[in-house]
């Protein structure tokens, strides 16, 4: 192994500097001689059979090219949802809608013209005839006797129903127990909301009968597949593009109408189609995230053991399958035992469609809304018994030497060393003077002071292809160039990740070759093997260890044929930093540029017995999820007179296994950061009784600013995981997940004192204005 | 969305009353109305151009009214479409003597906005539809006593 520089070091991203002088390419800078601009008409009621589209207005219209409903394109599939885990009532998804819309924002008709404007204006003046139905817009109220049915084979509204752990050994923990404590937990829906929303860009060759699509996508591979699909196209004949995507967060994780719609379009026209997203139309076609209510019980001894953990949730999917609607609320079972040793755990999972947007992956997906009950319940516990909420964590810890450890919930944790994570953030955050402040602040006074600790655990590097669904798996291929530099081809997809830099700092120190020698390319399906994209913390985990097999296989390459040139046998033959020798003979060596330059221009020295080039293509399917966790700990201020709360510091203590690249670790637990934030102060997607949207812009819907947050204050332990070679766990859901129960958390030691203790999020200063109020009026009553 | 309240118009009942339910007047009054045309009795067919909340559009839709008590109360049905838009409402329109002089018209309603009105302008259509309403009562206040004038001078 090379002595490491690289990794481990504080790289700069290599692709800031083109993204932060505008000098990137994003879909929507994408500009085509003859290019026309379409618009999707969207269903302005949340149900309703469509009577009549009429599109005459609208195709007489200067600059319209084409005005098409669903009548009007054929397509081989509908769109696809991928998982089938659970024995979901399937619903058909067409990406127009045929006779029945089943969410503001469904789209009825798609509207090419030459002009963006003019395709927009155009989509205005379609007239669609709609007969209202009754909506359902709250996954409880969908479940309740007589309410409208979104799809007739999902009668009540059920999707699905699916559960974890031993109903039985529950019960029993909860009658044998000292204490028990419940709680009514809503995990809101969230809109992903990337800076870049979503695009695309098609264009048919017609003399190749070739299909090209440039989308601001997650999954290059699996689009290109899916649209061929769909189309019935035959899959050799679409190339996908990835150019620069301005954030992902899950939601461009998916197969959409709109990449289907331009391709049609662009194949029928025979002329390049764009279509961009505006921000409200992301806020109400593009999946949301969460959107969950869980009711969580815990039982526990006089010493504070948790003997058992009970919970029942209702996952509202919204009005259609996505991709992966229907897996991601499994995800926040497989959760639940948290970094604990928990005598029993049983959880039901009702999911249930309602007239909202599709739910599907947003940052941590699942888990963190698992993670939000565990953490939210085991605070209720220690007031319970009047314990430290790290007290009762620290008793409860699975200790270090149970790994591989085996959760209640069936799922094997990887690696860990909880307690010594849980004492870094204590010290970190100097938790006992954290403690004697807020006993002084809490004394009287205008304002109080509240602590939240949450320990998150999250499963991450998605995934064992084992484990459902069958496509874990990542790919690399790592090519020298004749000249010696270096070209890495990676599966996943990187929007911001920083893959280019971290894989570059990773071959760098193994293949022993400048840095700037290397280039690290990604997203087109015609240059790129196949692979799976993005999400679920999985590109250094899953791809990074796919190159470093890849890695390992080119360097075989090189020492035989070093070996040829030096006359010695390969097992001879050293590999160290950059340079090929004999072992013992330091003297006798070549440089790998070397090799590079015979394996492709002077292959007669290969004499026929090594084929020419330099290059090794690996995939890696890895045996586990990695169990990335840490401590983080949030202290507010809330004004006792209006309610105001502040959040003054954040203290997050990340175990993401190995860290290549220091920097953007840093970088990705900031991000996480202040989306956990906005979950638990700020953001939450509302709609009124008729399913219209409450929140339909950034006027309504706060995404966090710099200003409201603090600066955070990070600390890190590594514990490798023996589930990849590198020992990476990823880090790229795991701020969000740790953040929004510690905010939560400490909301709620604020406002204990007076018998609160649950403040529904967004945690507002409206609600803990009327939780303290109606506290004082109960107090006034004399009894609860 | 709720929308009610009360106008004040100092004119008699049946003045009032009379205008409420004349096309011509109600095309002057309605604000933004291009065209109001009966399709059948107490039904009409409106063209209506609006901007509220920053979204300017044009609207077509159907007024029908039911109910009817000579003079003293009616019901208002409104359904209407345009730039993608959907607005549904139903309202009450109860005429009483005010007890200092003229008529009191007591309006209560409720509409169902949906579309781009609905996703951005949510905040800002109550006050709006407020000051759309008083606009319109104090335009027919000002035509019943344009009429009575002129009645008195015929």
């Amino acid at each position: 192994m090379a002595v490491s520089k690289m990794v481990g070091a504080r790289v700069k991203r290599v692709e800031d500097p083109r993204l932060i002088t505008g000098a990137g390419t994003y879909v929507d800078d994408i500009r085509m001689v003859d290019m026309l601009y379409g618009a999707v008409v969207r269903s302005p009621i949340a149900h309703g059979r469509i009577r009549r589209i009429d599109t005459k207005a609208a195709r007489e219209r200067p600059g319209v090219v084409a005005v098409y409903t669903a009548k009007d394109l054929q397509f081989a599939a509908p769109l696809p949802n991928a998982w089938n885990l659970t024995g979901i009532r399937v619903t058909r998804h067409d990406p127009l809608a045929t006779e029945r819309v089943r969410m503001v924002g469904d789209g009825v008709a798609f509207v090419v013209a030459e002009s963006r404007y003019g395709a927009r204006d155009a989509a205005d003046v379609v007239d669609v005839d709609y007969t209202e139905l009754r909506p359902v817009s709250d996954p409880e109220r969908a479940l309740r006797k007589g309410a409208p049915n979104v799809w007739d084979n999902a009668p009540g509204n059920e999707a699905y129903r699916t559960e974890v752990g031993d109903r039985a050994a529950v019960d029993a923990a909860f009658a044998s127990a000292f204490k028990t404590v419940s709680l009514r937990v809503v995990n809101q829906r969230l809109i992903p909301t990337p800076i870049e929303t979503r695009g695309v860009v098609a264009r048919w060759d017609r003399g190749l009968e070739q299909l090209t699509v440039w989308s601001s996508s997650q999954i290059p591979h699996l689009l290109k597949t899916n649209i061929a699909g769909v189309l019935g196209l035959p899959e050799q004949k679409v190339r996908v593009i990835v150019p620069e995507v301005g954030g992902g967060f899950g939601c461009k994780l998916n197969i959409y109408a709109e990449e289907i719609l331009a391709a049609r379009a662009a194949m029928l026209l025979n002329r390049p189609v764009k279509w961009i997203e505006e921000r409200r139309e992301s806020f109400a076609s593009t999946i949301h995230g969460r959107g969950h209510v869980h009711y969580v019980e815990m039982a526990l001894s006089r010493e504070g053991k948790i003997l058992g953990l009970r919970n029942r949730f209702i996952a509202d999917l919204g009005a259609y399958a996505q991709v992966n609607t229907e897996a991601i609320p499994t995800l926040a079972n497989l959760v639940l035992s948290g970094v604990y040793d928990m005598g029993a755990i049983h959880s039901e999972l009702i999911a249930v469609y309602t007239n909202l947007p599709p739910t599907d992956a947003y940052r941590g997906a699942g888990r963190p809304e698992g993670v939000h009950a565990v953490e939210r319940i085991i605070h209720a516990a220690a007031h319970a018994l009047d314990m430290d909420p790290t007290e009762i964590r620290r008793r409860n810890l699975i200790a270090k030497d149970r790994f591989p450890f085996t959760a209640k919930t069936g799922v094997t944790y990887d690696s860990g060393n909880y307690e010594a994570n849980l004492d870094l953030a204590l010290t970190v955050s100097k938790y006992a003077e954290l403690r004697a402040e807020q006993a002084r602040v809490n004394a009287g006074g205008t304002h109080l002071m509240g602590i939240g600790v949450a320990i998150y655990i999250e499963l991450s590097g998605f995934n064992p292809s084992g484990a459902g669904g069958g496509i874990g798996w990542e790919s690399g291929t790592v090519r020298f160039e004749p000249t010696g530099k270096v070209t890495i081809y990676t599966g996943v997809s990187p929007h911001g990740q920083g893959q280019e830099t971290t894989f570059a700092q990773i071959a760098a120190d193994e293949l022993g070759v400048p840095f700037e020698d290397i280039t690290v390319l990604h997203g087109d399906t015609q240059m790129v093997q196949y692979g799976m994209g993005t999400y679920g913390s999985r590109g250094t985990a899953v791809g990074g260890a796919a190159l470093v097999k890849a890695i390992d296989r080119v360097k075989d390459k090189a020492k035989r044929i070093a070996a040829l040139l030096l006359e010695a046998s390969p097992e001879d033959i050293v590999y160290d930093q950059g340079g090929l020798y004999v072992g013992g003979v330091p003297g006798r060596a070549v440089t790998v540029q070397e090799v590079a330059g015979t394996a492709y221009l002077h292959v007669d020295k290969l004499k026929n017995e090594i084929d020419p080039g330099l290059e090794a293509t690996a995939t890696f399917d890895p045996t586990n999820f990695t169990w990335p966790y840490g401590t983080y700990i949030a202290v507010v201020i809330i004004d006792r007179e209006t309610g105001e709360v502040k959040l003054r510091d954040l203290f997050a203590t990340d175990d993401v296994g190995r860290v290549i690249s220091p920097l953007l670790v840093a970088g990705q637990v900031h991000g996480g950061i202040a989306q956990g934030v906005g979950q638990a102060l700020f953001e939450g997607a509302r709609f009124d009784e008729n399913g219209q949207p409450l929140t339909g812009s950034l006027m309504d819907y706060a995404v966090p600013i710099a200003s409201e947050l603090p600066a955070y204050v990070l600390a890190a332990t590594e514990t490798p995981t023996p589930v990849n070679p590198l020992g990476a766990k990823g880090v790229g859901e795991a701020g969000t997940i740790g953040t929004t129960p510690a905010v939560a958390n400490a909301v709620v030691d604020a406002l204990q004192q007076f018998g609160i203790d649950e403040v529904e999020m967004p945690i507002t200063s409206e609600r803990i204005w009327q939780a303290l109020r109606n506290a004082t009026q109960t107090k006034k009553g004399g009894r609860r | 969305m709720e929308l009610s309240g009360k106008a004040h118009i100092s004119a008699p009942r049946a003045e009032v009353w009379s205008a409420l339910l004349d096309p011509d007047v109600l095309r002057a009054c309605l604000p933004g109305c291009e065209a109001l045309t009966p399709t059948g009795p107490d039904a009409y067919e409106a063209s209506v151009v609006l901007g509220v909340a920053g979204i300017k559009g044009s609207y077509r839709g159907r007024v029908r009214i039911t109910d009817r008590v000579e003079e003293s109360r009616y019901r208002l049905a409104v359904e209407g479409a345009g730039g993608g838009n959907r607005i549904k409402g139903d309202a009450v329109i109860e005429l009483r003597d005010a007890a200092r002089g003229g008529t009191d018209v007591h309006y209560a309603g409720e509409a169902q906005i949906a579309g781009t009105l609905a996703v951005v302008g949510q905040r800002l259509l109550q006050p709006a539809a407020k000051s759309l309403t008083e606009k319109f009562f104090a335009s027919i206040g000002t035509q019943v006593r344009k009429r009575v004038a002129e009645g008195r001078r015929a």
